[in-house]
């Protein structure tokens, strides 16, 4: 990769990674450019649910369009805090060769590919939101956009830790098929546990996933109002009462004839 | 220098016959003939007959007074119904085909989707006359607008079939094809019928005034599950 993709919005870096064209050393040495590329289209998916409270309201609050772009990022950024940890000192416990440098990495890209199915659905959310009154729709509506984009960004982690960690690259590149190696190495199954990693250590995965999900959606919680209900006023944040599961299943209830 | 300007006109003119008679005959698919005309000219024909077909799905009503500016309304929604849900829609599709690593076929499937909406505002146009007839024949808004409805609906259908010719080849090199042609389809038809409510009105009902856009906008899902609803509920 040239030098020029090296600038903090690199757009050849971000569109190699999107194309699952990325070499696990560039995953590592790009880091700064998927925090950057993450929030950058998180921002655009929080600019997107803040419209809707510019069109739900008799006066428009911008205060929610100018929360949302802060807080949306800062979900991600505050669960990669939260979950790092864990996975680092979980996965080495159990086998899993990478350093906490790759883990963070791979953990950096998945919210990059998360955060970007994120920012091109905002574009379909922006447009309901300026054209529906009805909260719940956009709750429900929202939660289906962060679902898919959560589901592609779990697989993408996954698929990373497909690869074989940076050794077991470098010693193969010492063979002549070592640049199609990073291709080859992922399994049929979309969630399939790779050869090279201990079934143990792979069900650990499946169980910090569970953490990372479980995280994500207290922190988007914590972090409300995202969308803001047109009957209450701006508030930063809402505090602890309820829970995302009640809430969500309130909205569809609303949605479907409640 | 006259007749040669003529000349050039005519072969200019019967490049673009060539071109539309190629891209029917294929089943909607733009052949080599295309190579000969503009760039822009399908989003230029996408215009031209959506905006005809909108201007004439306007016109039931009369064309003189006030219905004149419907009908010039109807001209411009048409055309702007298909880019804003075009608009809207691509981005996430254009990030699923990266992600799910068919991102080198993005220029084929970008064909395919201009192609289907090409094919929609031909076959819009085409059935432009059938139309005026049933508007100057019966009259009645609620008619008018069902069978423009139907006509959308017709016309979208029909057309599936280009995107199927554009997607086989796709789908025969990597299955992942077929789930998001199917995935095209749904984000398309859920962000175009949403399209659709905001911009009304198409038709234009006698007894209201004649606007741009209705001042109630609402939501199409809702507003007609709570049709549904009420309907239901007469019924039991």
């Amino acid at each position: 990769m040239s030098s020029a993709a090296l600038s903090l919005l690199s757009w050849p870096a971000f569109d190699a990674l999107l194309r699952g064209r990325m070499m696990p050393s560039d995953r590592v040495r790009l880091m700064v450019n998927w925090i950057a590329w993450q929030g950058l289209c998180a921002a655009v998916f929080g600019l997107s649910l803040g419209v809707y409270a510019l069109s739900s309201r008799a006066e428009p609050d911008f205060r929610f369009l100018l929360a949302d772009i802060v807080k949306m990022p800062l979900l991600l950024f505050f669960t990669s805090a939260v979950t790092i940890p864990s996975l680092y000192v979980f996965g080495a416990l159990r086998g899993l060769r990478f350093s906490a440098r790759e883990f963070a990495a791979m953990l950096m890209v998945a919210h990059t590919i998360l955060a970007a199915v994120l920012g091109s659905l905002a574009p379909v959310v922006a447009f309901f939101a300026l054209t529906t009154i009805s909260y719940s729709f956009m709750v429900v509506l929202t939660v289906i956009a962060c679902t898919i984009a959560g589901f592609l960004g779990v697989r993408a982690f996954v698929r990373a830790m497909n690869e074989p960690p940076t050794d077991i690259l470098a010693g193969a590149a010492v063979s002549a098929d070592a640049p199609g190696l990073a291709e080859d190495t992922p399994s049929s199954g979309m969630f399939s546990r790779p050869a090279h990693v201990d079934k143990n250590a792979w069900q650990l995965l499946g169980w910090w996933v569970a953490l990372y999900i479980f995280v994500g959606i207290q922190m988007g919680w914590i972090l409300r109002p995202f969308i803001g209900s047109p009957e209450l006023p701006f508030i930063l944040f809402r505090g602890k009462s309820g829970s995302m599961i009640e809430s969500v299943l309130h909205h569809i209830h609303v949605l479907f004839g409640g | 220098m006259a007749a040669a300007r003529s000349i050039r006109h005519s072969d200019s003119a019967g490049d673009w016959i060539a071109a539309i008679v190629a891209f029917l005959n294929a089943g909607g698919m733009r052949g080599k003939e295309w190579s000969r005309l503009p760039t822009h000219a399908p989003l230029f024909l996408i215009v031209l007959c959506g905006g005809i077909y909108g201007a004439v799905m306007a016109s039931y009503n009369g064309i003189d007074g006030s219905r004149a500016l419907m009908v010039a309304y109807g001209a411009i929604k048409v055309p702007l119904l298909f880019l804003a849900t075009m608009v809207t829609a691509v981005p996430c599709f254009y990030v699923l085909n990266l992600l799910l690593g068919v991102g080198d076929d993005l220029p084929i499937v970008w064909r395919g989707l201009t192609d289907y909406q090409l094919l929609v505002a031909m076959q819009l146009l085409a059935l432009a006359p059938v139309t005026v007839l049933v508007n100057v024949t019966h009259g009645d808004y609620r008619t008018a607008q069902a069978w423009s409805t139907l006509m959308f609906g017709v016309a979208g259908w029909n057309a599936r079939r280009s995107l199927q010719n554009c997607y086989r080849p796709l789908i025969a090199q990597n299955p992942v094809h077929a789930r998001l042609k199917q995935l095209w389809f749904l984000v398309y038809a859920f962000v175009g019928v949403q399209m659709g409510w905001d911009l009304r009105p198409f038709v234009g009902s006698p007894e209201m005034p004649v606007q741009f856009f209705r001042e109630h906008i609402g939501n199409a899902y809702l507003e007609t599950a709570l049709v549904l609803k009420l309907f239901f509920h007469e019924l039991f």
